[in-house]
C-alpha cells in the first residue's frame, strides 16, 4: 500500500470516528467497525462494536460485527475443544466450550453444552454455574420470571455441591435482591463475607442494607416474587445499587439512563409520521397508554392503532415467552393492506403502520435512528 | 415437504421449521432437538389466530408474513396458502440472507398445491 492510499484510509477512519462522536447510532458504529475489519484490525473493530452495543444492545448489525471479530479469534479454540470432547469428554472442556459460546453471544448453544455437561457430570458445579449466570443475565435484561426461577434453581445446585462457591452465593444474593427476597439476599451476602471477609463492596452494601432493613420482612415465595416482577416490568430493587459481577449493572451504575423528554418525543413522532408511506406512528408506555402519536386522516384512528399495537405486542411477547427466547425486540407484519413494525425499547413500545413505497428495512433503520435520538443521553453519546 | 424443510434447516442459524395449518395441525416438521413440535405448533397457531383477528378487526385483512425478533431468538411465519411455514432461528442469524431461503421454501410449499390431511 502506498503512502497516498494509507493517508486516504486514515482520513476515512478519522471521518467515521467523528461521525460516531457526533451522531452515535447503530449505523455509525457499524460502519466504523466494519471499516476496521476490512483493514484487518479485528481487535479495534471488536472494541468499537462493543462500545456501540453498550448503547444499542439490540442492534443486529453490531452484534454480527462483534461475533465476526470474535469468531476469527476463537474458531481455533472451538475446534480443539470439540475434538477434546469427542476423544475424552471432561467437565473442563465442556465448561470452556460453553463459555466461548457465551462470549460469542450464542446463548442457546452455551446452555445446551452446559446441560449436556450436567447430565454427564452431575456432581460438577460448573455447568450449573454457567446456567445460573446466563439465566440471571437474561433476567436482568428481560425481566422474565422463568429466567429468575431457572437462575435460582441452578445456583442453588452450585451451593449445594460446593458451599464455598463465592460467585454462586453472590449471584444468588443478586437474584434474590432483584426479586425482593431480602432475607435470602442477606443470607447469601453473609456467606460471601464468610468466604472472603475482605470483600469491601459487599461489606459496605450489607452495612447499608442491614440498616435499611432492620426489621425483617415477611418472606414471600421466590416464584411469586419473580412473577410479580414480570407483571410489573420493574425490579423490586435498583440493579445498579447491588455490588454485581455483571458488566451490565456495573455500566448502569456509571452511566444513568436517559430521561424521557415527552415533548420532544411528540415532535419526533410527528416528523416520523410525515415520511412518505407512513400512515400511523406512535409511542406507548408500559401500560399501553399513548405517549405520542401521529395519524393520517385516511388511516386508522389513534385509538384503533394503539389497540392494534398492544395486540401485536402481547401476541409477540406471549410467543417469545413460550419459546423461551426472551423479551420482544421487534415484530414486523407484512400484508397486502399495510405493514406494521413494532419495536420495544426499555418499557416503551414504538410502532409504525406504513405501506408502499416504504420498505421494512428502511422503517427499521428509521426506528433505530429515532431511538438513538430520543432514548440515549448526551452523556452516553460522549461515553461512546 | 419434509425435504424442503430439511434444506431450509441446513441454513446456518435455522433451528427448525414446520408447516402448520391455521388451526395448529402440523403437516410437516423438521426441528432440532432443542425444540418440541407440539410447543412450536401451539405457539404458531396462537400467533396466527391472534394476529389475523386483530388485523381484521381494524380492517387490515390477512398478513403474508410475521417476523418476530426477541432478545434470544427469531421466528418467521409465512403464509403459504393453505398453511403457514414457521421458521425458528438463532438470535445471531442475519435475517437478510435467510429471508431468501424462507421465501423460496414458502414458494415451493405453495406450489405443491392442495394439502390433504
Amino acid at each position: 500500500m502506498n503512502l497516498f492510499e494509507r493517508l486516504k484510509r486514515s482520513r476515512q477512519l478519522a471521518r467515521l470516528r467523528r461521525q460516531v462522536k457526533r451522531a452515535p447510532s447503530p449505523a455509525s458504529y457499524g460502519t466504523l467497525a466494519e471499516r476496521y475489519i476490512a483493514q484487518g484490525e479485528l481487535e479495534t473493530a471488536l472494541v468499537v462494536a462493543e462500545a456501540g452495543l453498550e448503547l444499542f444492545p439490540n442492534s443486529e448489525r453490531l452484534a454480527h460485527v462483534r461475533i465476526f471479530a470474535k469468531k476469527k479469534n476463537l474458531s481455533g479454540q472451538i475446534r480443539k475443544l470439540k475434538q477434546d470432547l469427542l476423544r475424552r469428554p471432561s467437565p473442563l472442556a465442556f465448561t470452556q466450550l460453553a463459555q466461548i459460546y457465551r462470549e460469542l453471544g450464542n446463548v442457546d448453544d452455551a446452555l445446551e453444552i452446559a446441560s449436556e455437561c450436567a447430565e454427564r457430570f452431575p456432581l460438577n458445579e460448573n455447568p450449573y454455574l454457567i446456567q445460573g449466570e446466563i439465566r440471571l443475565e437474561r433476567f436482568l435484561r428481560d425481566q422474565i420470571a422463568k429466567d429468575a426461577m431457572l437462575a435460582d434453581t441452578a445456583l442453588r445446585k452450585v451451593v449445594r455441591l460446593n458451599g464455598h462457591n463465592l460467585k454462586a452465593h453472590l449471584l444468588l444474593a443478586e437474584t434474590n435482591y432483584l426479586v425482593g427476597s431480602m432475607g435470602e439476599c442477606r443470607k447469601h451476602l453473609r456467606a460471601v463475607l464468610q468466604i472472603m471477609p475482605t470483600a469491601q463492596e459487599v461489606q459496605e452494601f450489607l452495612r447499608a442494607f442491614d440498616l435499611a432493613n432492620a426489621m425483617p420482612s415477611e418472606e414471600v415465595e421466590f416464584e411469586e416474587l419473580a412473577k410479580f416482577i414480570e407483571e410489573a416490568g420493574a425490579f423490586a430493587n435498583p440493579p445498579e445499587a447491588f455490588p454485581s459481577l455483571h458488566p451490565h449493572t456495573r455500566r448502569a451504575r456509571e452511566a444513568p439512563r436517559a430521561e424521557l423528554d415527552v415533548e420532544s418525543l411528540k415532535e419526533q413522532i410527528v416528523q416520523l409520521g410525515e415520511q412518505i408511506g407512513v400512515r400511523n406512528s406512535l409511542v406507548l408506555d408500559r401500560e399501553g397508554e399513548i405517549l405520542a402519536d401521529f395519524s393520517r386522516p385516511d388511516s386508522l384512528s389513534r385509538r384503533q392503532f394503539a389497540e392494534l399495537v398492544n395486540d401485536v405486542r402481547d401476541t409477540a411477547d406471549d410467543a417469545s415467552r413460550r419459546m423461551d427466547t426472551g423479551a420482544l425486540v421487534r415484530a414486523e407484519i407484512e400484508g397486502p393492506t399495510g405493514n406494521v413494525t413494532v419495536v420495544r425499547v426499555r418499557n416503551l413500545t414504538i410502532a409504525i403502520l406504513y405501506s408502499d413505497p416504504l420498505r421494512t428495512e428502511r422503517v427499521w433503520e428509521m426506528l433505530q435512528d429515532f431511538i438513538a435520538r430520543n432514548l440515549t443521553t448526551s452523556r452516553e453519546a460522549a461515553h461512546a | 415437504m419434509r425435504k424442503i424443510l430439511k434444506e431450509l434447516n441446513d441454513v446456518v442459524g435455522v433451528k427448525g421449521s414446520l408447516v402448520v395449518t391455521k388451526d395448529g395441525m402440523v403437516i410437516a416438521s423438521h426441528l432440532s432437538r432443542q425444540l418440541q413440535e407440539e410447543l412450536v405448533a401451539a405457539m404458531a397457531a396462537n400467533v396466527i389466530r391472534r394476529t389475523r383477528r386483530s388485523l381484521e378487526r381494524h380492517g387490515l385483512r390477512h398478513f403474508a408474513r410475521f417476523t418476530l425478533v426477541a432478545s434470544h431468538g427469531k421466528m418467521v411465519f409465512t403464509d403459504t396458502g393453505p398453511a403457514f411455514l414457521v421458521v425458528v432461528m438463532d438470535r445471531n442469524v442475519e435475517l437478510g440472507p435467510v429471508d431468501i431461503e424462507i421465501e423460496s421454501a414458502g414458494m415451493r410449499i405453495r406450489n405443491q398445491g392442495e394439502i390433504r390431511i
